[in-house]
């Protein structure tokens, strides 16, 4: 259970910056974005977003401001700081190493070892 | 940076709570609202909409819970929320509360005591200017440090060799009369060098200090007050400067006053020249040599410069030949030697009194560990429910660290009295008496131990709790089935050095107990029972020749003895038993042999006075007057040191006091100075013969002792003696009087005060020791019950269930005095130096000690033991 949370939880943050580099959102935003680029392929509860995103802000990674959403109601957008850029960034990097070091583990032959 | 944003962050979630309440409110809300219309343009009806945007966020509260955490904003919260619920716990068992908090209060408090003595007297700075550079010579032999005085000559030596001071300075105390014209008082007098004040950094803030021709031969008579007499005799009028007072009947003319708030140690009323006693064969010997280092010079480099002189300095001693490298001048902090005496003994009392606080604590912890077996199921609810370890320690160190709060504030209250009773049995060794209280640093001490205490006995708890698997916790009911073996372990480790620290303290008490014991009832020479004790000072007196002062001495012995009550009475000069006294050099036979042996002028009827035996000769009549043969009698110590193989009646003495042999009429029984150490060899010789200036000379700081034989309690003349005084001479000042038997105790004060609060800390320990075994031996009686029961209905017979219940304790006592032996052993060694009559490894000692502590140890559980032998079988398996 707890392995999978928290594998999941480091996910989330990645997520979350990835979709606030593309531009200020709110919070449901934030969830649509995800939705729409993982083309629906990955299940959030939707409510294990905010604390991330409280992390997050509280990291100095993102930061947020009131602002108005596209149907004229008051939202607060999260955008990337310059410090969540460079997080992000070596997330990232960190990242593909791994599913590669995975994948290549996984895609071995048996003829192979 | 980003610590500080994440500070920001965390002020701005704490500072700002309900802001951050309300924006976090407002975006959730937004959030589902949002979804909740997405749904609706989906064609989903708005009730159902709302429904499923709740249903699909999840639980807001832990939504929101969590964010709070993220940000930092429990902390605070839930540190309060912790203490709120210690404290309910803590009120929830109001007996295990006390009993805690009391044992620790105990212990906190004791300890807090003895610190504020030992910061008073060890550590906090004497009250002078950079006053850690104020350093005294002494020297060390075969690198035992001995506090010695030096002479006048010995001043003037290492002043003019002096490369490592300032400049040094020299004092010696003294008691003088003093009367500013109406009316007199004795005071405590110290003649300083002129230098003195300037090395103490201190000057006197009016008038001026003294002048060095004041320092020299003959002396100017010139006097400098302390703030107290200056108050008491003149109501602080400032044009005192220049007015003359009378100290024993000369004029002195005071020259200054130092400012309120300054002491010398030791503490005076008048500060004189020198020069008065420089050249004196008494005062002059003993003088204390004070230095402030040079600039920039480190107290290393300060010990290298005075080190050469040594050899020299000994070599015009007459110290033999191959004993002089063992000797040299040894530099050592002026506070650090105000309290020789007395460091040790306060070390060894902070050292048993940090174990009985170790025990309470180990005490509090093995509650706590009961406590928390009987918790196990609420904690595992809690950590079900969510709750992490880190959270559920914190929570129980919180509890623990309140319940030390509180036990420190009860213990910083009950150090306060806890010391007024110590002062009151602190002996005269202890210096700086008056500075010692509850200030600052004592409080910052008592928070210290305090949360050391809190967190030490905390831990217990918290490893045990946080430890067990959660299932098998949750299926066990409360107070069922075996203790963990781990927290067995635990409580098995707490009980053994429990006992084994009882152990080590007992035997300090023990030896301590026995040294007491041993000092009161070692043969002092003289019968200290009956016996009154009255102090004259008779310097500054009418009588100017010794004729005069043996007149006075017999009309006042003739008056004390037509005092009812009365059986004898007799006058002595230059030290009364059982306290130090003078001496004098020596010549017997050979005159370039100089021997040091000790000095008594008394009247006829002295040793009759004090019921000591005469060994061979005649005893001192009062026929032996100024113009007769002049006679000596010498006690046996003297005759076995000096007189080998001879007849001591007849020999020839020289005492060097004056012109003329005497002859030596008499042997008494030795009388001690001291309890603790043999009596030195002594000359006495008869009042009416002694050398007026020799009897002056040691008048100045010791003063004469009337001794009176009573038929009953000697206190109880003690008004009618003192009146008897004052008739015959109104004007010789009367000191304390005091029976012998007092004296006796004054002078075992010391090892009196170690023994007392020894023998409390260590009954202390004992008793905590004996609860806390009592307490693990009923909590396991009671977790076993249902085994006990189990085993009686299978016909265990109650013998049986008595050694199983035992069985487990007496391995544990075994342990416990084994380790306590060794550990006593190796440390009762630091006792050796205040023990007499007892080695510190006394087996006597040790066994008693151990048996008594297995005694006490298996009554505390058999108590508890006798209970399972009652267990009704029936009634335990239904316990279930």
């Amino acid at each position: 259970m707890d392995k999978q949370l928290d594998l999941l939880q480091g996910t989330l943050d990645m997520l979350i910056l990835k979709a606030v580099s593309l531009g200020p959102l709110h919070g449901y935003g934030i969830l649509l974005r995800i939705q729409q680029i993982s083309k629906d392929r990955l299940e959030i509860q939707q409510g294990s977003l905010y604390p991330a995103l409280y992390r997050l802000e509280h990291q100095g990674w993102i930061t947020s401001e009131w602002g108005e959403s596209e149907n004229k109601r008051k939202a607060k957008y999260y955008r990337l700081t310059a410090a969540g850029k460079r997080r992000f960034q070596t997330e990232a990097e960190k990242w593909n190493r791994m599913t590669d070091v995975i994948a290549g583990i996984l895609g071995t032959k048996p003829e192979e070892v | 940076m980003r610590l500080w944003s994440l500070l920001r962050s965390w002020l701005r979630a704490t500072l700002r709570r309900s802001r951050m309440e309300s924006e976090m409110d407002a975006e959730l809300r937004f959030h589902m609202e949002a979804y909740a219309e997405d749904l609706m343009r989906g064609g989903v009806a708005r009730h159902e909409a709302m429904r499923r945007a709740r249903l699909e966020f999840g639980g807001i509260e832990r939504v929101k819970e969590e964010g709070r955490e993220a940000r930092g904003a429990n902390l605070i919260e839930s540190l309060v929320q912790d203490l709120r619920y210690g404290m309910r716990m803590l009120r929830k068992s109001p007996g295990f509360t006390s009993v805690a908090v009391l044992t620790l209060a105990l212990g906190i408090g004791a300890n807090t005591a003895i610190f504020s003595v030992i910061y008073s007297v060890l550590l906090r700075p004497l009250p002078y200017p950079d006053s850690q550079r104020v350093y005294q010579v002494s020297f060390s032999y075969r690198g035992q440090l001995d506090p010695h005085n030096f002479s006048f000559r010995d001043v003037q030596f290492l002043e003019q060799r002096d490369a490592w001071s300032q400049g040094i300075a020299a004092s010696t105390p003294t008691g003088l009369t003093f009367s500013n014209g109406s009316a007199a008082e004795r005071v405590d007098a110290l003649y300083v060098t002129a230098g003195y004040f300037s090395v103490l950094g201190v000057p006197p803030f009016l008038g001026r200090d003294f002048q060095p021709e004041e320092d020299r031969e003959p002396g100017a008579n010139v006097a400098i007050l302390n703030h107290g007499l200056w108050q008491r005799g003149f109501a602080l009028d400032p044009s005192v400067i220049g007015k003359n007072i009378l100290l024993d009947s000369l004029p002195y003319t005071v020259v200054g006053v130092m400012p309120a708030g300054f002491d010398s140690h030791p503490s005076a009323d008048v500060y004189l020249p020198i020069a008065h006693v420089a050249r004196t064969a008494g005062s002059g010997q003993n003088l204390t040599v004070i230095g402030r280092l040079k600039d920039g010079l480190t107290p290393r480099a300060a010990q290298a410069r005075i080190e050469p002189l040594s050899e020299p300095f000994f070599r015009t001693k007459n110290v033999p030949e191959n004993s002089i490298g063992d000797i040299r001048f040894v530099l050592t902090p002026f506070q650090k030697m105000l309290a020789f005496e007395v460091s040790d003994s306060l070390f060894i009392l902070l050292g048993s009194v940090a174990f009985v606080l170790l025990i309470a604590c180990a005490n509090i912890a093995n509650l706590l560990l009961a406590r928390g077996a009987a918790r196990t199921r609420e904690i595992a609810l809690r950590r079900a429910l969510g709750a992490s370890r880190g959270r559920l320690a914190r929570q129980l160190l919180t509890e623990s660290v309140l319940l030390a709060a509180l036990a420190g504030i009860c213990g910083v209250l009950l150090a306060r009295v806890l010391l007024a009773l110590l002062l009151a049995l602190a002996p005269p060794a202890l210096p700086r008496i008056t500075e010692i209280g509850v200030d600052r640093w004592t409080l910052l001490f008592a928070l210290l131990i305090t949360a050391a205490t809190g967190i030490l006995f905390g831990l217990a708890p918290v490893a045990q709790s946080t430890g067990p698997d959660l299932n098998v916790a949750l299926k066990e009911g409360p107070g069922r089935g075996t203790a963990g073996a781990g927290r067995g372990r635990l409580r098995a480790a707490l009980i053994v050095s429990e006992i084994a620290i009882s152990l080590i303290l007992l035997a300090g008490a023990a030896l301590l107990s026995t040294t007491f014991v041993n000092l009161l009832h070692t043969d002092p020479g003289i019968d200290p029972h009956r016996l009154l004790s009255v102090e004259i000072w008779l310097t500054g007196s009418r009588y100017h020749s010794a004729p005069e002062l043996a007149a006075y001495y017999n009309r006042a012995v003739e008056a004390i003895d037509r005092t009812p009550g009365v059986e004898s009475a007799a006058v002595v000069n230059a030290g009364q038993p059982l306290e130090r006294g003078g001496n004098l050099p020596l010549i017997i036979r050979r005159p370039d042999q100089i021997n040091s042996v000790d000095y008594r002028a008394a009247t006829p009827g002295y040793f009759h006075t004090l019921s000591v035996r005469l060994l061979g000769g005649r005893d001192f009549s009062d026929a032996d007057s100024e113009t007769s043969q002049r006679v000596a009698i010498v006690n046996a110590s003297f005759a076995r040191r000096y007189i080998e193989n001879r007849d001591p009646l007849g020999e020839l003495v020289d005492l060097n006091e004056d012109k003329g042999r005497r002859t030596v009429i008499g042997i008494t029984a030795d009388i001690k100075s001291n309890p603790a150490t043999p009596a030195e060899p002594t000359v006495f010789i008869p009042a009416a013969q002694a050398d007026f200036e020799t009897s002056q000379i040691f008048d100045n700081w010791i003063p004469s002792h009337v001794l009176v034989r009573t038929s009953g309690d000697p206190l109880r003349l003690a008004t009618e003696v003192q009146n008897q005084l004052r008739s015959v001479d109104p004007i010789v000042p009367i000191g304390r009087t005091r029976s012998l038997d007092q004296v006796l105790a004054a002078s075992v004060a010391l090892q009196g005060f170690m023994m007392v609060l020894v023998g409390v800390f260590a009954a202390l320990a004992v008793l905590l020791a004996a609860v806390g075994i009592y307490g693990v031996m009923t909590y396991s009686v009671a977790q076993r019950t249902s085994e006990i029961g189990v085993r009686m209905a299978l016909g265990a017979g109650s013998g049986h269930v008595l050694w199983l219940i035992l069985r487990h304790t007496i391995r544990l006592v075994g342990i416990g005095v084994l380790v306590g032996l060794a550990g006593g052993l190796a440390l009762t060694r630091v006792l050796a130096n205040m023990l007499y009559g007892v080695r510190p490894y006394d087996p006597a000692t040790f066994l008693g000690v151990a048996t008594a502590l297995v005694v006490i140890a298996l009554v505390a559980s058999y108590l508890p033991a006798r209970r399972a032998m009652r267990v009704d079988p029936m009634v335990a398996l239904r316990y279930e």
